[in-house]
């Protein structure tokens, strides 16, 4: 979509990212805060699931488009605008997440794989359990945790390549261009990312 | 199968389950899982493992988000335009100017606007029943004394303290101040065509501060009538309302709709806030408006506004040099329809000034469409009227921002917040009837389905609007239009009126780091 021409004729606009891309650069603010609206959730979902925690991915969320407005004036259209706008956000997760590591201890310990494992038999065991109805069986909600512990589990650059092609639907191709490695690397990531995931959660899969 | 043979296995099936294998690939692939029970099993595990992670709920970002991004693209603008290169400064420079000149520009629609509000509010006078006049009178008068405190504020020289701008909360922002801005004013507008230039001009010149040790400023009244011309001006068109394509901002009564491009526009865009509130005294609900609008070079794009509202408060948005509209309507049925522009824009260089008046243009159920007057207020009250909104009971409203337009309409099809609405619709009481004038803006639920009071009746108007659009109006409650609903019975008393007051104070107060 080419920018809007300068003619007074009367056309629809279509407010794409190219679009509102030029028109920031040109200075227009207010086209920034349409880029913001429209990516923020899925900004935030990145930062979510790689940073594992709410509070982080808010404040992480605000970091990338600040990031973002203050580099525009750099962004030259040789990819587009959401995968240049996702590696600034899997760049500021995953720099996060090693200072948090830096200074905290592992968010996925072997010990809070312990945890998972038990957690996990006890979902089996409460689904198996013949006299438990539907209401006490494992909720989605319980199951979404332990895969979220899990995915926590794993080092920043498999969590990135898992929630850009898991959770974002991106292909290798993009994960490839937000990651800035060659496509074998993301497949490479993502096999051993989700063998991984595959171990920690067995006791989830055994039960389905 | 040994373990490298299986490592590589279970990485092409991964890349398998993502659809990221060659033809070949899928062949050689799904003729060795027709023939291995062990291939099979690596691919229904990693399956459902894939699963469990694509099956993890999209969480929404926390509803105060977006304000907290904008506020620190602000915030970096005002506090560190230096510590980034060269187009990252320009960016950040030209988002704080948007809010400098926005405060400039919110006096010049105060000050306009209390000529405006006055002239207006005296024709309106003459043919408002005795009763209703009576209780305009007491209510003006008892904001006259304010009116004429914040006259005088707006109107201070720009060399004030400090300690002064706390007290008085004179607007001013990072060096650039009301009079300063009106000074300048004058020497643009000379250049400007006759019926533009010099109603304006001489707006300008007697809203200027005085210079240092000059008399302090006339009376509000004196100003307000010296204000009249340009006000008048404003209300005869230069252009038919709804041009398009020709239509520019130098021209009256701008009508726009969302998507609609005008040429001619001044590159820098100037924002108003308003708080529109309900009910009089106390505010009983309180709805916001939204507009954005985007600039390309010389064009501006109108986009719909968002519309939002929470039981404690909301905002609105105003570019200036912008139109805005809202429907209310049935599924196939127009119930509502709310426009309003900019009667008059002020320019300045090349950049927007301020805006006179808005021209509000009210279509009601019945298809009849109602103007209303309003201008922009400053510390003071206009009463609007408008009838002809036939009766519906227990309407259940849906505001919708029109598809199709924008961005934001994208974001209606994602289900993203802000953009599909619903509204209550709100009755009055036999209490609320028997006084007229008297606040009737309930607000009957907050969010989700509305619902109108089955025990009213009569006149029905959408009373709230909700939307998960994130409200953080603190930062502009002193700083907009105040909108006060009144609903009185249909017949020979108007359907409902409109108050519309504009409370500027504190807009544009730089920020503290």
């Amino acid at each position: 979509m080419s920018e809007p021409e300068a003619s007074p004729a009367v056309t629809a606009v279509s407010f794409d990212d190219l679009s509102l891309v030029r028109q920031t650069q040109a200075g227009d603010a207010g086209a920034f805060s349409q880029l913001v609206a429209k990516y923020q959730g899925r900004v935030y979902n990145v930062c979510l699931r790689i940073s594992g925690h709410s509070e982080d991915a808010r404040d992480l969320t605000q970091e990338v488009f600040l990031r973002a407005y203050s580099s525009i004036g750099g962004f030259r259209h040789r990819s587009s605008f959401y995968t240049w706008l996702f590696r600034i956000a899997t760049n500021v997760a995953i720099s996060h997440q090693r200072q948090v590591r830096r200074t905290a201890t592992l968010p996925f310990d072997p010990g809070e794989e312990a945890q998972l494992g038990r957690q996990a038999r006890g979902l089996t065991e409460k689904a198996g359990n013949p006299s438990s109805g539907p209401a006490d069986r494992i909720s989605r909600r319980e199951t979404d945790q332990l895969v979220v512990a899990a995915l926590l589990g794993l080092d920043e650059q498999h969590r990135a390549a898992v929630v850009l092609r898991d959770v974002e639907g991106l292909d290798y191709q993009q994960i490839a261009e937000v990651l800035q490695v060659a496509v074998g690397t993301v497949k490479s990531r993502l096999h051993r990312a989700r063998k991984m995931l595959r171990e920690r959660l067995s006791p989830l899969l055994e039960m389905e | 199968m040994d373990p490298q043979q299986r490592d590589k296995l279970e990485q092409q099936i991964s890349a398998y389950l993502d659809g990221e294998l060659s033809e070949r690939e899928v062949a050689e692939l799904e003729k060795l899982l027709a023939d291995s029970q062990e291939a099979r099993q690596v691919l229904s595990e990693l399956r459902r493992t894939v699963s469990l992670v694509r099956g993890l709920p999209e969480e929404q970002p926390p509803d105060d988000l977006y304000e907290a991004v904008t506020a620190q693209l602000e915030r970096a603008a005002l506090l560190e335009p230096t510590d980034v290169g060269a187009p990252a400064r320009s960016a950040l420079d030209r988002w704080a100017r948007v809010r400098r000149f926005a405060s400039v520009a919110a006096v010049l629609v105060a000050a306009v606007g209390i000529g405006y509000l006055t002239i207006t509010g005296n024709h309106k006078r003459q043919q408002r029943p005795a009763k209703q006049d009576a209780e305009i009178q007491l209510a003006e008068a008892d904001r006259s004394e304010e009116t004429a405190r914040q006259m005088r504020v707006a109107a201070a020289p720009a060399e004030r303290s400090e300690g002064d701008a706390v007290s008085d909360r004179p607007i001013r922002a990072r060096g650039v101040t009301v009079g300063q801005a009106a000074r300048e004013q004058v020497d643009v507008l000379a250049a400007a065509p006759p019926e533009i230039a010099a109603p304006q001009a001489h707006f300008a010149a007697k809203a200027a501060p005085p210079p240092a040790r000059q008399p302090a400023p006339k009376p509000v009244a004196e100003v307000v009538e010296q204000v009249a011309p340009a006000v008048e001006l404003a209300k005869q068109p230069t252009a038919p309302a709804g041009t398009r394509g020709d239509t520019t901002v130098d021209q009256s009564r701008l009508v726009v709709a969302a998507g609609d491009r005008v040429a001619g526009v001044p590159a820098e865009v100037q924002q108003v806030t308003m708080l529109v509130t309900a009910g009089r005294g106390k505010p009983v609900w309180q709805a916001s408006l939204e507009l954005s609008q985007a600039l390309a070079e010389e064009n501006v794009t109108f986009l719909p506004m968002a519309l939002s509202d929470s039981g404690t408060g909301g905002r609105t948005r105003l570019y200036y040099g912008a139109a805005y509209e809202v429907k209310a309507e049935q599924p196939g049925v127009p119930l509502y329809r709310f426009r309003a522009s900019p009667e008059q824009v002020a320019r300045l260089g090349n950049r927007v000034a301020g805006v006179a008046g808005v021209q509000v243009d009210v279509q009601g159920m019945d298809g009849r469409t109602n103007d209303i007057v309003a201008g922009a207020k400053g510390q003071q009250r206009e009463r609007l009227q408008y009838s002809d909104v036939s009766a519906r009971q227990r309407a259940q409203l849906t505001f919708k921002v029109r598809k199709g337009v924008s961005a934001w309409s994208a974001d209606v099809e994602e289900g993203a917040r802000g953009v599909s609405l619903e509204a209550d619709a709100n009755v009055p009481t036999d209490k609320d009837r028997a006084a007229p004038g008297r606040a009737a803006g309930r607000q009957l639920r907050s969010r989700g389905t509305a619902k109108a009071n089955e025990a009213d009746t009569a006149v029905t108007r959408p009373a709230a609007v909700v939307a998960d659009e994130p409200t953080r109006h603190e930062d502009f409650a002193a700083a907009g239009v105040e909108t006060s609903w009144h609903f009185t019975p249909a017949g020979t008393q108007p359907a409902a009126e409109v108050e519309v007051v504009v409370l500027i104070r504190s807009l544009g107060q730089p920020r503290e780091p």
